[in-house]
């Protein structure tokens, strides 16, 4: 009797729920296709020199191009004109001396200037460029606040401005100022996973891991994670805030050892906001999927799909690649995407788009 | 009608909080490193390893998972 009691409450109890809420399944708008697919088919640039053992981002700067090695041996950055790929220098060398650097998560221009962030050097280099003679200096280094838990990503806000995403999982973006010093931050994380907001934030903060770009024409700030399918964009002129969530959904996760260790899907991998559109390289590839490969002797990685955006977050096209990729650079003006593909020795590759 | 909303409410509450305790619990054991959890980062590639550098996926031990 209790038994059969208890199931007519909970079925009380659960028409009752569904006739008077409606719950969103995520903060942010859902999108599910793209309304145009277009297949791209590569030019290979070569080099003359092969240096990279994971060639993660690509910045034009004229006819400068600075390639970052996110796993490199000897230096981190590396110059080369383009579009003939000559070499020029290398920069931002390995090491645990003043002047070296443990890592970079990312590179910059600023004009002439490339910064560089090392995450677990805690600073922000600047190297200024003199190319008449082909040389590079050192100009500034700035300290990062200790309060900043590893900055794995940066844009430049203005002159005196930088925006780092915050892994402290307490909001979305640090304002750092010209000397390292947090301003404030901004934004939280749209998770709908109320649990983890409330007792796992740090977990929460890795797992939703983001690369960021800024276009300081447009003011748009925008964001795609590495875990799931999520596009954030801030715009920073009229404070409004859009997220989109694809199929995949948001970033999954579980929780060892206080860490966020990543499942479900690899998503986004660079993003590059221009003056119309974001452009964002997306893999989609569950880590099963990435473990049995690596079984198999399998070792390819980068995302095949460039997804482009407007500016306020409608999906607008697909580009379907021919390589695997990781680092965009975009000349809308020029129709041209050029990328890095880390699984090949003829690393860069350029593609024609409409 | 509200008063019946409400005791179903509070009845239904119970074995929530119950279940959320537990939830909890492992945590915060995983937190305080009390069950060790052995961690493993394969390859070369772009996550944060738990244990340094960048990995090309994570994998975790055994049954004191969390999943999210």
């Amino acid at each position: 009797m209790v038994t059969a009691l208890k199931y007519l409450i909970n079925i009380l109890f659960l028409f009752s729920f569904l006739a008077c809420t409606s719950v969103p399944v995520h903060k942010g708008i859902p999108y599910t296709d793209f309304p145009e697919t277009e297949n791209l088919i590569a030019c290979i640039l070569p080099m003359d020199t092969a240096v990279f053992r994971f060639p993660f981002r690509i910045k034009m700067q004229g006819d400068t191009v600075a390639i970052m090695d996110l796993h490199g041996m000897d230096h981190f950055i590396h110059l080369f004109h383009y579009p003939d790929l000559s070499y020029i220098t290398s920069l931002g060398k390995r090491g645990d001396s003043p002047e070296e650097m443990l890592s970079v998560e990312n590179i910059r221009w600023n004009g002439n200037s490339l910064w560089v962030l090392d995450a677990n050097g805690l600073k922000l280099t600047r190297f200024g460029l003199a190319l008449s003679n082909d040389s590079l200096l050192r100009e500034e280094a700035v300290s990062l606040d200790k309060e900043i838990l590893r900055g794995l990503d940066f844009v430049i806000y203005d002159d005196s401005t930088f925006i780092i995403p915050d892994y402290s999982g307490e909001s979305r973006f640090c304002w750092v100022d010209r000397k390292g010093r947090l301003l404030h931050k901004m934004g939280i994380i749209p998770t709908t996973n109320e649990e983890a907001l409330k007792h796992a934030r740090p977990a929460l903060a890795q797992a939703w891991r983001s690369f960021i770009d800024y276009n300081p024409r447009n003011g748009i700030l925008a964001a795609v994670t590495q875990l799931g399918e999520v596009l954030e964009i801030y715009n920073l002129k009229d404070s409004t805030h859009i997220v989109r969530v694809g199929l995949h959904g948001e970033p999954e996760f579980k929780v060892a050892e206080g860490y966020g260790i990543p499942t479900g899907i690899m998503g986004f991998s660079d993003i590059q906001v221009t003056d119309t559109a974001i452009y964002a390289v997306f893999q989609g590839d569950t880590f099963e999927e990435i473990s049995r490969k690596m079984q198999k002797g399998d070792m390819t990685d980068g995302g095949r799909y460039i997804y482009v955006f407007s500016l306020s977050g409608e999906p607008i096209k697909k580009y379907v690649l021919d390589h695997y990729v990781y680092g965009i650079s975009v000349d809308e003006l020029n129709g041209i995407i050029v990328t890095t593909d880390v699984n090949s020795d003829e690393p860069v590759v350029k593609y024609a788009v409409d | 009608m509200l008063f019946v909303l409400i005791a179903l409410v509070s009845y239904m509450a119970k074995p929530e909080k119950a279940q959320n305790d537990l939830f909890l619990m492992n945590i915060e054991a995983l937190a305080a490193g009390e069950d060790y959890v052995p961690i493993q980062c394969i390859g070369t590639g772009t996550v944060d390893c738990p244990l340094g550098g960048k990995t090309k996926f994570v994998m975790i031990g055994y049954s004191l998972e969390v999943p999210y």
